[in-house]
């Protein structure tokens, strides 16, 4: 008998603390510092910063978020934000977006984007696996609001195929 | 005495008398543990007889009441029913019924959410595709349409039965893919005061990372119960308290519940019985996992989200047996379910109300037909604030019918058809925004749902069955009118929605091989139509993004399952019990894609959240006062997932789970140890979610 409890006891040792996940990872994320330019509009209910492995293609695609940090603070100058990811990759889109009060997400409030200096267009970032890419800084500036200047929303929409932006009005 | 609601218990040397029947013709069906059943037909108030049970070594379920809305043996059921009592449920130290389901045949889980047959996938604590009722009530709540556990009087639970296919010919909406039918005991069966402590442990994870908590995971509980007979009623009253931390962080909870029953016995052959039961639930809410690296963890932003929820059941049944021939019933039932979260829960609220009211007869005066009639009728009344459900109302009024026809001694044919008319209210005050949505008017519905089957027993070891059954599940409130914002998606209401459709057929057979050799087998085939998601609608227009309640899936599930019963030396004894779910959605060309995992299946994928091959094993054995069992179970891993995430079937495993249990009887008290997943195997059933940690339970119960 004892001999059989043994074998049960190593049997469960060997079995045991396997499945989901068993090799823990460090976090996968994308951090950085968004900096607001301009008077905040005094309507403003939500800011957030969503990251796309791949910018949409169809207006489905708008679901297919990768990541989000929905708690930017309101009126200030800046804030340190961080997107939690479920992967390692590239991710191709970084955009940030506001809503109004009692108003629901809608695209054409797009604010702003990750791009690097002197570039046309969105710029990806590399997230290895377990770490976190850091200083993904994004300038938004308020004036977009006012209808003057579209310049950086319309840098990030460069990203989108021309038939979504006709699909969208753009 | 089948057919009826009488019946008696042998004394010890096996004399039985059941006393005021009026004059007629019975069938009995004789009884007992570690015996063959034996049927006597014909017998006449008066006379006297005399029946030898024969011996068997392995044990089935003699009594079902669910199949067929009257008592009938098991080997005349022409449809798949399991088979849960209650020492079976007893030994899961559990203060729910899921975890005790999890080993019946034909059963498996997706989060908290039993599955019958692959019948449903994962519905996200809306629309449950099983129909819930306790004591015959349907107990599926108002407003999420949904399975509240903590809603059962576990601990006053006699037996559970599990019908595995479509019931929707007796039972109406919700009984699409089974139903689940808990009977609670007899208050005058065990008079006396019983008492149960409950507490545990989970186990710390291996990864260090995955702390949430440095000291103990727990939890505690307890329940009183008093039985008693007073005059001619039999009074139940019970209560208890649970609480614990949970295995993940939010996971903690209280919870209470009361429950009283009475069954007043006007004369041996007429009843009336009423039933209370009230539980209160105040816990955290896991959404998600922080991420993979902290997967008992919550995003920071959820740490305080929690809700409150409330369940009251009332209901109240008059059984009168009129002569030999003819029985009646009259039901009336009551089920209020509520529930409030905080803001980081989502801020929603609801309070649901379900007023039920039912006759039913049974007669057998018709030459070798015995006949259920009845007439139904289900008021939901949901209140809930306008920016989420909105002031509802969900009626639905039926007829039914099911004739047994005895062919011969050997083999019933059952033939059923029931009517369902459900009226929605009107759709408006819907809020403006984004969700678009005009003034809808009221809507009916209209279902018809037959049903026949057949059962043969070739010999005294042999039963064949067959049945064909169609099944429909009326939209919950919830997918119809619901408004509210979910992990950043706006859910906006679907006033077109559809009820969804099945027809359930099945081939089966009862064989005892040996005294000490029992199978059952069955082949099943069930076609879905209009299944309802939760999709993105592309077709909403504007630049919002927005998702509805849809009608989509065309499916089909088919598969095999078998259970083997062995009895074997020394007391031992063993079962294993296989399914295979061969489960196939059809994909149309423009059919609405979740945002994920699309895949590459042409035409045809694999049904969400299905385990293909699911494997119980059991062995069980007994010696003096103290007994012991070790479950396994395999479930094999998802082909496929809802799409809704975007890392799609990344974190689903192969699942095995190791199920130890001890139980002794130490003077009036019983002491029963439980370890449940004692390999401490981590795995997912549902996304961003881990199932429970090993948990060492010890529970004794004792009797004042």
């Amino acid at each position: 008998m004892p001999f059989w409890c043994l074998v049960a006891a190593l049997a469960l040792c060997w079995g045991c603390d396997r499945g989901l996940d068993a090799e823990a990872t460090g976090q996968t994320g994308i951090a950085g510092r968004l900096h607001f330019v301009g008077e905040w509009p005094a309507n403003v209910g939500q800011v957030a910063v969503a990251v796309y492995r791949e910018p949409p293609a169809s207006f489905a695609d708008f679901f297919r978020i990768n990541g989000w940090d929905t708690e930017v603070a309101l009126g200030v100058e800046s804030y340190d934000y961080f997107v939690p990811l479920d992967g390692e990759g590239v991710y191709q889109w970084i955009v940030v977006a506001w809503r109004q009060e009692d108003q629901f997400w809608d695209l054409t409030s797009l604010l702003g984007c990750y791009y690097l200096p002197g570039a046309d267009r969105p710029a990806p970032v590399e997230v290895g696996p377990g770490e976190v890419a850091t200083d993904i800084d994004i300038a938004i500036n308020f004036a977009v609001l006012d209808h003057e200047t579209e310049l950086s929303t319309a840098l990030c929409e460069r990203a989108l195929p021309a038939e979504l932006l006709a699909e969208l009005g753009r | 005495m089948l057919g009826t609601e009488f019946g008696g218990y042998a004394n010890e040397e096996g004399y039985c008398r059941v006393e005021g029947l009026p004059p007629g013709q019975y069938d009995l069906l004789c009884s007992h543990i570690g015996y063959r059943s034996h049927t006597l037909r014909g017998v006449v108030p008066g006379e006297e007889r005399v029946v030898a049970l024969k011996p068997t070594a392995v044990e089935v379920p003699e009594l079902v009441v669910s199949a067929a809305r009257r008592s009938q043996t098991f080997a005349q059921a022409p449809i798949s029913i399991s088979v849960a009592d209650a020492e079976r449920i007893a030994d899961h130290n559990a203060f729910s019924l899921t975890g005790p389901l999890r080993y019946v045949s034909g059963i498996s889980q997706v989060g908290n959410q039993p599955v019958v047959r692959g019948s449903s996938g994962y519905s996200r604590g809306t629309g449950s595709r099983l129909l819930m009722l306790v004591d015959g009530f349907p107990m599926l709540s108002s407003d999420l349409g949904d399975i509240k556990w903590d809603a059962v009087p576990l601990q006053q639970v006699e037996r559970v039965e599990v019908i595995k296919g479509a019931g929707s010919a007796l039972y109406g909406t919700g009984a699409l893919g089974g139903v689940i039918n808990v009977l609670t005991r007899d208050p005058a069966r065990e008079p006396g005061t019983r008492w149960r402590l409950l507490s545990g442990l989970y186990s710390q994870p291996a990864h260090s990372q995955w702390h949430w908590r440095e000291s103990p995971m727990h939890f505690v509980g307890f329940d009183v119960s008093h039985n008693r007979v007073l005059g001619r009623t039999g009074l139940a009253l019970s209560g208890g308290h649970n609480r614990g931390t949970g295995y993940h962080q939010n996971g903690d909870n209280r919870r209470y519940h009361l429950y009283t029953k009475a069954v007043h016995r006007f004369s041996p052959t007429s009843y009336w019985r009423v039933m209370g039961n009230w539980a209160l639930d105040d816990h955290g809410v896991f959404i998600q996992w922080r991420d993979r690296s902290q997967p008992l963890a919550v995003p920071e932003n959820d740490a305080p989200a929690h809700t409150v929820s409330w369940k009251l059941h009332l209901n109240s049944e008059y059984y009168r047996l009129v002569h030999s021939e003819l029985g009646y019933r009259l039901k009336t039932g009551y089920y209020r379910t509520g529930f409030t979260n905080n803001a980081a829960a989502g801020g929603l609220a609801s309070d649901g109300h379900k007023i039920s009211g039912e006759g039913q007869f049974d007669y057998t005066g018709l030459r070798g037909w015995n006949w259920t009639l009845g007439l139904a009728s289900v008021a939901d009344l949901v209140r809930s604030p306008s920016d989420f459900l909105g002031t509802r109302s969900l009626i639905t009024t039926s007829g039914y019918a099911q004739g047994v026809y005895e062919l011969n001694p050997l083999a019933e044919w059952t033939v059923g058809l029931r009517y369902d008319w459900s009226r929605l209210s009107e759709a408006s005050g819907l809020a403006e925004g984004p969700c678009g949505v005009p003034s809808v008017a009221s809507k009916s519905i209209g279902e018809f749902s037959p049903q026949t089957g057949l059962s043969y027993r070739l010999s005294e070891t042999t039963a064949l069955r067959a049945s064909l059954g169609r099944g429909f599940r009326v939209p919950a409130v919830v997918e119809v009118f619901s408004q509210a914002e979910v992990s950043g998606i706006r859910v906006c209401p679907n006033p077109a929605l559809d009820p969804e459709r099945a027809w359930s057929s099945e081939v089966g057979i009862k064989q005892e091989l040996a005294k000490w050799l029992a199978l059952d087998m069955a082949l099943f085939w069930n076609e879905y139509r209009g299944l309802i998601e939760a999709r993105p609608d592309p077709y909403a227009g504007g630049t919002v993004p927005i998702a509805r309640f849809l009608n989509l899936a065309q499916a089909r599930v088919g598969g095999f399952e078998s259970e083997l019963l062995v009895a074997l030396p020394l007391g031992l004894g063993a079962r294993a019990a296989y399914t295979l779910v061969d489960g196939v959605e059809f994909l149309d060309a423009d059919q609405v894609l979740p945002p994920y995992c699309h895949g590459d299946y042409g035409d045809q994928a694999p049904l969400p959240y299905r385990s293909r091959h699911v494997l119980n094993l059991g062995l069980q054995g007994k010696r003096g006062s103290t007994s012991g069992r070790v479950n396994f179970q395999y479930l094999s891993r998802f082909e496929r997932v809802s799409g809704l995430f975007a890392e799609c079937g990344r974190d689903y495993v192969p699942i095995y789970l190791l199920d130890v249990q001890l139980s002794r009887k130490l003077g009036p008290l019983q002491v029963n140890l439980r370890v449940d997943n004692a390999l401490q195997y981590y795995y997912a059933t549902i996304e961003r979610q881990i199932r429970p940690l090993r948990r060492i339970s010890l529970s004794v119960d004792g009797a004042l």
